[in-house]
């Protein structure tokens, strides 16, 4: 038995180019680092539909039993779950949901919230007992161009799980229809959220930009990136619309941009 | 004084030995799980016998020979020595038979000796290098208490007789119980009898994956009492020839699997004894003296590790090699499906493949919607419900890939030159599920088979071609477990066919250089596919070389059963070594006709042998048509 408890939150993932029903990456990876922490003394905790199809995939992952906070469609998930997690000490999430608005914003309001600190982007995180039932959490922080840095804080927190943390889980269909739910009562007086008045809409795709591949040697690609070079071309003034249109097709066909 | 009594006792007594020592053998075999028992089986064992496994026995002369005088001649002692002696008839002239087939099995056993020389080191020794000294001393026993007339032997002449025929008939009835050599005998002729796969004595093509029944919780085999007990008895036929390590693609590659050992290790795990005694050689890079198993205790890691069960290719040269008849692949994925289902324990990439499965019905991850890209400026129809067709398009997985996909475009200009009436599955084609049912994802393969049988039911067609002889397999001999029933034809086979009728306005071939043909694993062993695309190759007017191992003994080229994605690392690669049987005989072209084979051949590196399609071929040949 742990001095203190631990909740990983878990969303309805979606795969971004089919859109099927699935564990989101991030909060598997957060899974994961819970189950690194406590085992199986994890809570596994889902605000949202009941018979949610993605819950059956966080059970093959090792979910075990899955505490399913219903709410309606509408309603303020931050709240729903500020409300039920008072009193747990360390709240892990993923990043950012799959589906939705994936704002990113959870952690943020969920410790704001519950006036707790929030931790982002983690790597990886362990737990020291301080004596006296104080409780430090030692955790590795993601920063961009490859940084990393190390950072502590007491209990209680919430931690967001960066996706790159290591996740050990393995995905086995006998867990998947072994798993359960247990459906938990919204405690929050007043659950209506009004959502952002916003309209969706896809995402144009944009045109790619082709590129010639670049034949220069490793030595001479490292002096381009030093030292500043005229980058080499053809500038065609003179001739006819069609010759002008001629050096354009003979540049992109000497680089093999295009093929006939 | 006669000797007749004594012989008549020794027979009863060895009699009595073998019945308690098979009953000891058969309890051990009844740990496994129930399967349908077909007793006529019992009736067609001498068809099978001198049939089917002749006919593989058969590609080593020297020793089929050698055996059939053995075997033969010990059978018939034993016969004679049962009628003449056991019942106590004692006719002089029964004995002139007996020494005659003494003689006979002496002979025999020479030649096995002669060779146990200097044995090939798939042989397994311990055990089996004692069998022509035992055996040679049952039939010289045999011969001199039968054969001298009584008057003629002295008391230390006939002292030794008995002695050696008590060391032979130990052998032989002794041996049986206690697991030793000979119980292949007995354990061989019941399994021919009870074979887990009875259909492939009728020439049928099919794998004995039986669905799993996941709804009851079944999920694969987790200990060796989970086989059927006609596993496990195929298992304890097996005469450690190693004729399967010497034909597995793995073995030769340096990777930790061995056929022959896995078989003997489940062996062990039937047993509940450890490898030891195991005499042949090791799985490459793991030490014998190792495993040991139990029935009750599970089968991975202490009996066979994982990774040896990862490296197989399910390519099946080691089933088609083995002259017990054992389904050494089909015992490896149903152990690959517990492994997979219970733990989720699959190495390599093979997880992020069978997670694109699961979410996106494709290997890659891709958007289905874009499966027929490739096709968009050929004008091909897609099948529609309610517009019958004569065929429909199955591309498969090779249609994400850029380099398949000129495989492809080169099918349909062959298709449209025929004016043939077909149309793609397009959109809703899902994957097939090959790859996730060798990796022993069941749960996958079920849901991704369910889905297609309501897809092709949708449809009115009459055949099925696909280029990928994984679809093919699974399609044609697999979907029929789910209630699916097609006629599936490879592309091969479609333009040969096409080409009789005439209806290819295909030339000669316009590269004269020297071509080989790589015989796909899952259109050649699995579905007995060999002639029509050599016929093909051989109406567009070039000779196929062949490579030393061709046809029903191809090599694979590395890329079935998952073995790319959980790639286990070895000494070398398959499709290196492939391509070196290519380069042996001279070839500059090696025509596949598979995806699988197409990328694993077109990833070896260096300078080698272009890899081209027949269907590449065949489209070449219609350009180059004056």
């Amino acid at each position: 038995m742990n001095g203190f408890s631990v909740a990983v939150l878990i969303s309805a993932g979606r795969h971004p180019v089919s859109g099927a029903p699935r564990a989101c990456r991030g909060d598997v990876a957060a899974m994961a680092m819970g189950k690194s922490l406590v085992g199986d003394e994890l809570r596994v905790i889902h605000a949202g539909k009941r018979d949610e199809p993605s819950l059956q995939d966080y059970m093959a992952y090792g979910a075990g039993t899955i505490d399913v906070i219903e709410l309606a469609a509408e309603s303020d998930v931050c709240s729903a779950l500020a409300s039920s997690l008072g009193e747990v000490d360390l709240i892990l999430t993923g990043g950012r949901a799959e589906q939705g608005l994936g704002s990113g914003l959870l952690p943020y309001l969920l410790a704001d919230a519950l006036r707790r600190p929030v931790l982002a982007n983690v790597i990886d995180a362990k737990i020291e007992d301080g004596g006296a039932g104080a409780f430090e959490a030692r955790v590795r922080q993601f920063l961009p161009k490859g940084q990393r840095r190390r950072i502590a804080g007491p209990l209680p927190l919430v931690i967001a799980v960066h996706p790159i943390a290591a996740s050990q889980l393995k995905y086995a269909y006998a867990r998947r229809v072994s798993g359960r739910t247990e459906i938990l009562s919204d405690l929050s007086a007043s659950n209506r959220a009004v959502g952002p008045n916003w309209t969706v809409e896809m995402v144009p795709r944009r045109p790619v930009r082709l590129r010639a591949q670049d034949k220069k040697s490793a030595h001479a690609r490292l002096l381009s990136a030093i030292v500043s070079e005229t980058k080499g071309g053809v500038v065609a003034f003179e001739g006819t619309v069609v010759d002008k249109a001629q050096v354009v097709l003979n540049y992109l066909r000497e680089h093999r941009l295009v093929e006939f | 004084m006669s000797l007749a009594p004594a012989v008549t006792i020794l027979f009863w007594l060895a009699v009595s030995t073998l019945a308690v020592g098979l009953a000891r053998r058969a309890r051990l075999w009844r740990v496994g799980q129930a399967a349908p028992v077909e007793w006529a089986g019992l009736l067609a064992v001498p068809k099978r016998y001198f049939v089917d496994v002749h006919h593989v026995v058969a590609r080593d002369p020297y020793i089929a020979r050698a055996h059939v005088a053995t075997a033969g001649g010990a059978v018939l002692a034993l016969g004679l020595v049962a009628f003449n002696y056991g019942l106590g008839i004692y006719l002089p002239v029964l004995d002139w038979g007996i020494v005659g087939a003494a003689i006979a099995m002496l002979g025999g056993v020479y030649f096995v000796w002669k060779r146990r020389r200097q044995p090939p080191q798939r042989l397994s020794r311990g055990a089996w290098d004692r069998l022509p000294y035992t055996l040679a001393a049952f039939a010289i026993g045999l011969l001199l208490l039968v054969g001298l007339p009584a008057e003629a032997l002295s008391a230390a002449i006939a002292a030794i007789a008995l002695v050696f025929l008590l060391v032979g008939s130990a052998e032989l009835a002794l041996g049986i119980g206690i697991g030793a050599p000979m119980k292949h005998a007995v354990a061989g002729l019941l399994h021919l009898a009870f074979h887990p796969r009875p259909e492939r004595f009728e020439g049928l093509r099919s794998t004995a994956l039986k669905p799993l029944s996941l709804d009851r919780q079944e999920f694969g085999v987790t200990i060796p009492a989970d086989f059927r007990w006609n596993q496990l008895l195929s298992f304890d036929a097996c005469v450690q020839c190693g004729k399967c390590e010497q034909s597995c693609p793995a073995f030769a590659a340096g990777q930790p699997l061995n056929p022959k050992k896995l078989i003997q290790d489940l062996v062990c795990g039937l047993a509940g004894t450890t490898d030891a005694a195991y005499a042949g050689r090791p799985y490459p890079g793991i030490a014998i003296g190792s495993h040991q198993g139990a029935p009750h205790d599970a089968i991975v890691p202490k009996l066979i590790e994982p990774q040896t069960l990862w490296s197989c290719t399910t390519c099946r040269a080691c089933v088609e090699e083995c002259p017990m008849l054992i389904e050494h692949v089909d015992a490896i994925v149903g152990i690959r499906r517990s492994l997979n289902l219970t733990q989720g324990d699959v190495p390599g990439t093979a997880p992020d493949i069978l997670a694109n499965l699961r979410e996106t019905e494709t290997q890659g991850g891709y958007d289905n919607a874009r499966r027929y890209d490739w096709a968009i400026d050929l004008d091909v129809p897609t099948a529609e419900a309610g517009k019958p067709i004569d065929l429909l398009l199955i591309a498969g997985e090779g249609a994400f890939e850029m380099r398949y996909q000129q495989t492809l475009r080169a099918l349909v200009r062959i298709l449209k030159a025929a004016k043939a009436d077909f149309a793609v599955l397009g959109a809703c084609e899902r994957d097939i599920g090959d790859t996730a049912r060798r990796l022993g994802d069941e749960a996958t393969f079920q849901s991704l088979a369910r889905q297609n049988i309501e897809t092709l039911a949708r449809l009115d067609f009459k055949r099925i071609v696909t280029p990928d002889p994984h679809v093919l397999h699974s399609l044609r001999n697999e979907y029929s477990a789910f209630g699916g029933r097609y006629e599936v034809v490879h592309h091969t086979a479609l333009i040969d066919e096409l080409m009789v009728a005439g209806k290819v306005p295909f030339g000669k071939l316009p590269d004269a250089r020297t071509l080989t043909y790589h015989d796909p694993c899952y259109l050649g062993r699995y579905n007995g596919e060999f002639g029509a695309p050599r016929a093909v190759l051989g109406r567009l007017g070039v000779g196929v070389r062949e490579m030393e191992r061709s046809g029903l003994r191809a090599r694979c080229c590395g890329g079935g059963g998952g073995a790319p994605l959980t790639d286990i690392p070895g000494k070398q690669r398959i499709p290196d070594m492939r391509m070196g049987d290519a380069q042996a005989v001279g070839a500059e072209i090696v025509a596949v006709a598979c995806p699988q084979c197409t990328a694993m051949l077109e990833g070896v590196a260096g300078a080698r042998a272009q890899v081209l399609d027949i269907a590449e071929l065949v489209a070449l040949s219609l350009e180059a048509r004056p």
